[in-house]
Parts: structure tokens; C-alpha cells; sequence
């Protein structure tokens, strides 16, 4: 026993070494920080994308095919992982009203169903804002999403069996169906968003339906598709997240 | 040159932690240490040639590097991915094999 | 459409057919649903070839360079799309191509699995076409993230390890990969591989040790996407236990596109000439050790994923000369080896599901087996033969033009007679995982055992066949106009048109004997002594912690050898 433990810190602390002679060069180098890409984007980020908040203007704009490409890496891994709890042997049993068996266990409480149950109208609020305001202000649509899907579980745990604050299933809009439903239709437009060009027809769509309405904008039009986009990924996280929690909770066994 | 050092010392941690710890859901939460290391080592060199964050209004602000906090934004959200799908692939192993163990589950996957 | 729109096509058809999948999937199964998976692989498989026509004659011209959406060349996502990912794109379409089309019929099925493919498939044209550092990280996590998902889809206790044991290896190289994007990013202040070319020419000490360990991160960290030795040890596992056309593009097509598109960065780097020619010479050696692992194994599957790694290492190896020549002949084994190892994951895979054992030294019969399960016209069996007579070099087919054109590369060095001798293994491994076609041995409980443990019902359907027939013709295709191929792959890649052709009486030589040593390794490894050895290899220590050490000791002396060069 003391000879394997004495062997694993070898190897831990060989492993170390080994990566930190590699990065210490790295890491460590006294070179200045550029600042050229910092002053381009202070300098034309506004004009080119109408986002004052300059991390947005980046990953909306300038870098938003990056962006894709995250929104497909969550996709890809919280589809997988809802696959793989879904197809597991012999979950445990879940009750008929849609929540989990065990749900009047140690540490599920009326107390939190009822404050969940009330608290998630103004989460999904508080969601909605941080997804709308990205461009202005620190948050958009990953960290929106995430607050929103954070609603809907307090949703889904308001209305466990036994709730006072539960919304009868049937009429809840945030069945995993519907989540499902929302995040294909959200992934379809922030796709279409992404494509070459397509930013810059939303742009111009909007400009052309305010001209016609008599309203000079300008402004608004610039930063359209990057608010089309914090929305579109905003709905697609918090389906996305909201799913995968609602299964864990056994909701897909409704 | 301290906080590098802790940078490092926080990366090597993880690190060895995967190296060493047989718990599968150890090992996922030192790929989550050692991906917070370089969020952090990019977002506290980023904001060495500024003060200010990059939100524009006002005069003369000197922002922080923008590119780096967009960046790992894009790297958090990959290191989050990437702990879920860990996390549900060691639950399913868990309760095929009842163990974490991974050389337990090594040993008992080649018997099968 | 202009140029740089009509480039992102084969990157945004797939998406758009995985975009119809997943709505798809949100429909929960009804005729709707199928009809929008169909037409959602239809849209990601098919229309990315109208696509790839429509560029071509861009790409002779030269090919086209340009930023996403055409924001500034400074922060904007710089993209390639030349010669290399053309061809790259046509590699990647057509092993997925064939391998959803036997998916069809042998699972795994299902709107999530075509969602997580067609973003795979994506992913591939994606890595193919960047010029730039971060989005390349994106593209590799993509392309990770949909194979960890797709190995742990076949449900097997032992792929989740294997998928776990990837994702673990391959996430914490991709650390790696961070720290050297931000060395890169702290001297030259850009991420496109132009910009970080130009910026560190200009640096009186061309970046120092920052931009050389920066270097060595970044390719140890692709490296271990291509299973070069010493980082191959993830592969094995999670190419023999995940889905058998899983298996397929993963050996085909997935192993490849990250080498070529490290090529395409070290191409820009200082010190990248010197890492690949050092990653050349690993590619050496894992031709000819993967290949001796591969002929001890007695699962079949898994021999094939040991050869999988052998035969990376005759594309690395020509491909870390980097001269276009060398280029081409990589690409062209590359190619090659799509074709035919997806073969022989395919028609292994429905030959071993048909037995019920996946054990080279008990399956006996195969083709009787073959022929209860609906292969009336023994397709899988020639399908089989005209892999393994591919991988094992033999005229006319497409290996042996491939590695003889790598050899000739390498003509009078070590290097080559280590590909040789690689090459009678390769022969001796085949000869070995053909006499599942022996007639069953009598007395042997072969239908008792055969059948226990067979997939119920399997049948050979349209697809399944169809699918096969494809990657045969293909194959033999071009084996049979190999020097026309050669020819326009060096044109595409900027070559000069090779001298000889294919079949010259030296190379016709050279196949004899390359035959004739095979069969004297593989009466050796099939004696007493021979399959102790075997179960000695087989049975050696691989741990989790021995992965990750590998992947460290690699990286550290790739770091030391380009510290020197530099």
C-alpha cells in the first residue's frame, strides 16, 4: 500500500515536471502584452458591430463563426449526455405525477418546492434581461441561457409531487418536448445567422423597415444580429441545459 | 511573477491529480483545474495593458485586452462541456460497474 | 454566391442537415421525422459534392484565402481553402458518405446519431479549411466531443472507459494546446497563421523560447488526435469498441484531418520544418511497432485499429518530409487507407456480428455464416478480400500504389527497410485475420458457440451491401488507374508530376517479397513460441496514468529537440 502511494507521487509529481519545464518558458517570459488588436477593436469595434460591450462585439462579430462552433461543441455534448442518462439500465422508478420517487427524500422540502416554484418567474425575468443585454453590458446569450435554464428547473422543481407551487405538467409550456422543440428551432437560426452575410442582410433588412416606418436605425440595425444572436443562443443554452436537468430529474418519464 | 507561479502551481495540481487519483470523477474535476489555470493565466495577463473593462462610454478609459476574456469565454464554455459529458460517461460506468475505480474497472471490463 | 461563401458550403450543409436531424428528434419518431432525418443526411452528405465541383476550379487557380464574413484580417477568423482542402474535404465526405450508408442498416440509428455525425462531418471540412489558431482549438473540440459521443453510442460498459479515457487524454492536451496558443498570441498579438508568420519574422530572435515551446505544445497536442507513437494509446480501445461504421470513419477519416491540418500551421511556424520532420520519424516507428501489436491481437476489431496506427505511421512519415511530393504521396495513403480500412471495419464488423465472436483464433466460417445472414452473393467476403489484398500492398489495387510511392520516398535509409519489414507484418497480420474464412474445424462447437452470442436477426440489408460495394469499387479503382490519381492529387497539391508509374517490374518485386516474408512471419507467429509472444504483447500493463506520461514524455522531447534546432 505505502509503496503505491509513494509510486503515484512519483509519477504526479514527474507528470508536473515534466509540463512545467515545457511551459515555465512560456508562462513565465517577460514580454510585453500587444496591444494593437486591443486598439483596433477600441477604435472601430463600435462602427463595426454597434456593440458597446467590445467582448461582444468579438465573439458576435468579428469572431462569431468561433462562436458557432461552441454553441455545436454544447449541443453535441448535452445531447450526448442526455442520450446517455436516458439509455441507462434500470433508472430508478419515478412516480406519476412526474418527479422523482424519492422526491420527498432528505433535503426535498415543501419549503423549497414552494420558493422554487415562485422564484422561477423572476429568474426566467433576470435570464431574459442578461440574454437581451449583451451587447451593452457584461453577459448575452451563453450566460443568459444558463440563468434561463436555471427557471425552468425551478419550475420543474416546483411542481414535484407534492408541491404546493406545482404547474400541472399538462399545461406546463417546459415539458422536455417543448424544450427539444425550442432548442432544434434556436440551433436552425443561430446557424442561419452565422452564415457569410447573413448578419449583414438582418442589418440591412432592419434599416430598410424602419426607413419605411419613418425611424432613422441606424444604430439598431449595426447591433441587430448580434442581438438575433445572443437570443438565438440564449434559447438554444437554456433549452439545451434545462433539458439535460429536467431528464435528471426524471421529468422525460412523465 | 507570483501569480504566474500560482498559475503554474494551479495548473500542475490538476495535473498530477489526473495523473494520480484513480477516481474517475477526480479525474474530471483536475481537467476543470487545469482548464480554470489557463482561464485564469489569459484573462490576468490580458489585463496587464489596461484598467478599465472593454465596455465603451466615457472618455478616456484604458481598456483591458478584450480578446483574451472572448476567448475564454469560448474556452470556458468547451471546459464545461467537456466536465458534463465526463460526468455522465463516469455515471454510467458507476452504475454498470458500481466503482469509480478506474483500474477496478479496468480489471473487471477485461474478465468480461 | 461569391468565393469565400461558396467555401464555407461543405462546412455549413452538413450543419444544416444536422440543424433538420435535431428538429428531427424534437418531432420524437412519425413519418415527419423521418423524412426530415433523410433529407437532413441527404443535405449534409450529398450537396457538400455539388459544392466541392462548384470550388475546384478555384482551388486549380490557386485557391482562396479569406476571413469569415469578411471582418478585419486582424481579429477576424482567418480561412484556407486551396489544393489540400479539396482533397482533405473529399477524404472526409467520402468515408462519411459510406459509413452513414451502412449505418443505415446496422445501427447505430436514430436522429441524435445523424445530429452528432453530420456535425462531425462538419467539424472535418472545418479543421480542413482553418487558418487560424483558436478556431482550429474549436474544431478539434468539435471534432473530439462528437467522437467521445459516438464511441460511448455503441453502449458497451468498455466503450464508455475507452470514450472516457479519449476525452480525459485529449482534454488535457488541449490545455496544452491553449498554452501554446497563448505564447503564440503574447509575442505576435494575432491568431491567424499569416499574421503570426509575418509578426514573428519580424522579431529580432523570431519568438525564442516562448515561440518554440509554444510549437511544441500545439503539435504534441494534434499529435495525439493522429495516434503517432508515443500518444496512440487512447485508440485501440475506443476504435474496436465503438459502432462498427463509427469504427469506420474514425480509422477512415477522423485520425487524418488533424495531421493535415497541422501541416497547414507548422507550415507558417519557425521551428515547424524541424517538428515535422521529427514527427516524420515517430511516424516511422509506429508504422512498424503498431504493426507487431497488430498481428499478436486475437480480437478482430482491434487488430484492425493496431493497423489503423501502423498505417497513420506510413502517412506521417511522408508526410513529415513536407515537401509536396512527399505531401502528395501522404495524402494519397491517407486517402487510400479511408477506402479500404473502412472496408475491413465494415465487412469485419458484419462478419464478427453475424458469428457472435470477435476471436481470430476461434471465428472460423465466415463465409457460411456470411450467407445465413442474407449474403447470398458473398459480397462481404470480396468486399473483405479487396481491403485486406488494399492494406496488404498487393497489384492492382490502391495500397500498393500508395506505399510504394511513400517508399520511394525514403529509397536506401533506415526508414525504408523499417516500412518494408512494416510491410510483411501488415501481410502476416492479414494472413492471420483470413482464416476466419477457414472452413469451421470439425469437432469444434462452432454453431453452438457461433451463435449464443450473434447479434438476433442480423440481416445484410440493401444498404449495408451498397455501402461496401461503394468503398470496393473505389478501392479497386483506383488501384487500377493509380497513376492517373497520383497525378491529379500532385496537381491539386502543387507537385511535380511523379516519374514513374505504379507498376514497374521493381515494385511488382517488391510486392513478391514483401509476400513472401509476410507468410514466413506468419508461420512463425502462429507456432507455439509465436502465440506466447503474442500473449505477452497483448497481455502488457496499459494504464490511464501511462497515457497521459506518454503524452508528457512526447511532448517534452519534442520540446528538448526543437529547443537544440532552435
Amino acid at each position: 500500500m505505502r509503496r503505491g502511494k509513494l509510486l503515484s507521487a512519483a509519477t504526479g509529481l514527474a507528470a508536473a515536471s515534466l509540463a512545467l519545464a515545457v511551459l515555465a518558458p512560456v508562462v513565465m517570459s517577460d514580454v510585453d502584452w500587444p496591444t494593437a488588436a486591443r486598439d483596433t477593436i477600441a477604435a472601430d469595434g463600435y462602427a463595426a458591430t454597434g456593440a458597446t460591450n467590445l467582448v461582444s462585439a468579438i465573439y458576435l462579430g468579428y469572431r462569431a463563426f468561433d462562436t458557432l462552433g461552441e454553441t455545436i461543441v454544447l449541443l453535441v455534448a448535452l445531447a450526448g449526455s442526455v442520450a446517455l442518462v436516458a439509455s441507462t439500465p434500470g433508472r430508478p422508478d419515478l412516480d406519476r405525477d412526474g418527479g422523482p420517487a424519492d422526491s420527498r427524500g432528505p433535503g426535498h422540502t415543501d419549503i423549497i418546492n414552494v420558493i422554487a416554484g415562485k422564484l422561477a418567474p423572476i429568474v426566467l425575468l433576470f435570464g431574459t434581461y442578461v440574454m437581451l443585454y449583451g451587447h451593452t453590458s457584461p453577459g448575452g446569450g451563453f450566460q443568459g441561457g444558463v440563468v434561463l435554464a436555471s427557471g425552468v428547473i425551478f419550475i420543474a422543481i416546483g411542481r414535484r409531487a407534492g408541491g404546493i407551487g406545482r404547474i400541472s405538467p399538462s399545461i406546463t409550456a417546459f415539458g422536455p418536448r417543448t424544450l427539444s422543440v425550442i432548442e432544434a428551432i434556436a440551433f436552425a437560426t443561430v446557424l442561419a445567422l452565422s452564415f457569410p452575410g447573413s448578419g449583414a442582410a438582418l442589418a440591412g433588412l432592419i434599416e430598410a423597415t424602419g426607413a419605411s416606418a419613418g425611424v432613422a436605425a441606424k444604430g439598431v440595425a449595426a447591433v441587430g444580429p448580434i442581438i438575433a444572436l445572443n437570443i438565438g443562443i440564449g434559447l438554444k443554452v437554456g433549452s439545451g441545459v434545462a433539458l439535460l436537468c429536467v431528464m435528471m430529474l426524471g421529468g422525460d418519464q412523465e | 511573477m507570483i501569480r504566474r507561479l500560482l498559475v503554474l502551481a494551479l495548473f500542475g495540481t490538476g495535473l498530477a491529480g489526473l495523473v494520480t487519483k484513480r477516481n474517475l470523477i477526480k479525474k474530471a474535476y483536475a481537467l476543470a483545474i487545469m482548464n480554470s489555470a489557463i482561464v485564469i493565466l489569459f484573462v490576468l495577463e490580458g489585463a496587464a495593458i489596461g484598467s478599465d473593462a472593454p465596455l465603451l462610454g466615457g472618455a478616456g478609459k484604458l481598456f483591458v485586452d478584450p480578446i483574451p476574456q472572448a476567448l475564454m469565454l469560448t474556452a470556458i464554455v468547451v471546459g464545461v462541456c467537456v466536465s458534463a459529458l465526463a460526468l455522465t460517461l463516469a455515471y454510467r460506468l458507476y452504475r454498470h460497474f458500481g466503482t469509480l475505480d478506474i483500474d477496478e474497472i479496468k480489471r473487471r471490463i477485461g474478465h468480461e | 454566391m461569391s468565393d469565400s461563401e461558396l467555401a464555407m458550403l461543405p462546412v455549413f450543409l452538413p450543419l444544416a442537415g444536422a440543424a433538420l436531424s435535431l428538429l428531427a428528434k424534437a418531432l420524437h419518431g412519425g413519418a415527419k421525422a423521418r423524412a426530415l432525418e433523410d433529407s437532413g443526411a441527404f443535405i449534409g452528405l450529398a450537396l457538400p459534392w455539388a459544392a466541392l465541383a462548384a470550388m475546384l476550379p478555384r482551388v486549380l487557380a490557386g485557391g482562396v484565402s479569406f476571413t469569415v464574413s469578411g471582418w478585419s484580417g486582424a481579429i477576424g477568423i482567418a480561412q484556407r481553402f486551396d489544393g489540400l482542402t479539396w482533397l482533405v474535404d473529399v477524404l472526409g465526405l467520402t468515408g462519411a458518405g459510406a459509413a452513414y450508408l451502412y449505418s443505415r442498416g446496422n445501427g447505430p440509428k436514430g436522429p441524435l446519431f445523424t445530429t452528432v455525425y453530420l456535425i462531425q462531418a462538419s467539424a472535418l471540412a472545418m479543421t480542413a479549411a482553418t487558418a487560424d489558431l483558436f478556431n482550429l482549438f474549436v474544431c478539434l473540440e468539435i471534432l473530439g466531443l462528437a467522437s467521445y459521443v459516438l464511441v460511448a453510442s455503441s453502449e458497451k460498459p468498455g466503450a464508455f472507459l475507452a470514450a472516457f479515457s479519449y476525452l480525459a487524454v485529449s482534454s488535457a492536451a488541449m490545455v496544452f494546446f491553449l498554452f501554446g496558443l497563448f505564447g503564440f498570441y503574447r509575442v505576435t498579438g494575432t491568431l491567424s497563421y499569416e499574421g503570426i508568420q509575418a509578426a514573428l519574422v519580424a522579431l529580432p530572435d523570431g519568438g525564442g523560447a516562448i515561440a518554440t515551446m509554444s510549437t511544441a505544445c500545439l503539435a504534441a497536442a494534434i499529435a495525439i488526435r493522429v495516434a503517432v507513437m508515443p500518444v496512440y494509446g487512447w485508440l485501440p480501445d475506443a476504435h474496436a469498441l465503438a459502432p462498427h461504421a463509427v469504427s469506420a470513419i474514425l480509422s477512415g477519416v477522423l485520425i487524418k484531418t488533424p495531421l493535415f491540418a497541422l501541416g497547414r500551421l507548422l507550415g507558417y511556424l519557425p521551428s515547424g520544418q524541424e517538428a515535422m520532420a521529427l514527427i516524420g520519424s515517430a511516424g516511422v516507428v509506429t508504422a512498424l511497432a503498431a504493426v507487431v501489436v497488430a498481428l499478436s491481437q486475437k480480437d478482430a476489431k482491434r487488430l484492425l485499429a493496431y493497423h489503423s496506427i501502423s498505417q497513420i505511421g506510413y502517412v506521417v512519415a511522408a508526410w513529415g518530409l513536407g515537401a509536396p511530393a512527399a505531401m502528395a504521396a501522404a495524402f494519397l495513403h491517407a486517402f487510400y487507407h479511408a477506402l479500404f480500412k473502412g472496408l475491413l471495419f465494415l465487412s469485419v464488423g458484419t462478419i464478427t456480428d453475424a458469428a457472435g465472436t470477435r476471436n481470430v483464433y476461434e471465428l472460423r466460417g465466415a463465409a457460411g455464416t456470411l450467407g445465413k445472414s442474407g449474403d447470398r452473393f458473398r459480397l462481404v467476403g470480396v468486399a473483405y478480400a479487396v481491403g485486406a489484398l488494399s492494406i496488404m500492398a498487393l497489384p492492382p489495387l490502391n495500397g500498393f500504389a500508395s506505399k510504394n510511392a511513400i517508399g520511394y520516398l525514403f529509397k536506401g535509409g533506415w526508414r525504408y527497410w523499417a516500412l518494408f519489414a512494416a510491410g510483411a507484418c501488415t501481410v502476416a497480420s492479414f494472413l492471420k485475420l483470413s482464416m476466419i474464412f477457414l472452413p469451421a474445424r470439425r469437432g469444434a462447437p462452432a454453431d453452438a458457440a457461433g451463435v449464443a452470442g450473434s447479434v438476433p436477426g442480423l440481416r445484410i440489408g440493401g444498404t449495408m451491401k451498397a455501402s461496401m460495394l461503394i468503398l470496393a469499387s473505389l478501392c479497386v479503382a483506383t488501384g487500377l488507374f493509380a497513376d492517373a490519381t497520383t497525378a491529379a492529387v500532385s496537381r491539386l497539391l502543387g507537385a511535380p508530376p511523379p516519374a514513374g508509374g505504379a507498376f514497374t517490374a521493381a515494385n511488382l518485386l517488391k510486392a513478391l517479397q514483401t509476400l513472401a516474408l509476410g507468410a514466413a512471419v506468419f508461420g512463425l507467429a502462429m507456432s507455439k513460441p509465436g502465440k506466447r509472444l503474442a500473449a505477452a504483447i497483448r497481455g502488457r500493463p496499459r494504464s490511464f496514468a501511462g497515457l497521459v506520461m506518454a503524452f508528457l514524455g512526447g511532448l517534452a522531447v519534442l520540446a528538448a529537440a526543437l529547443a537544440r534546432f532552435g
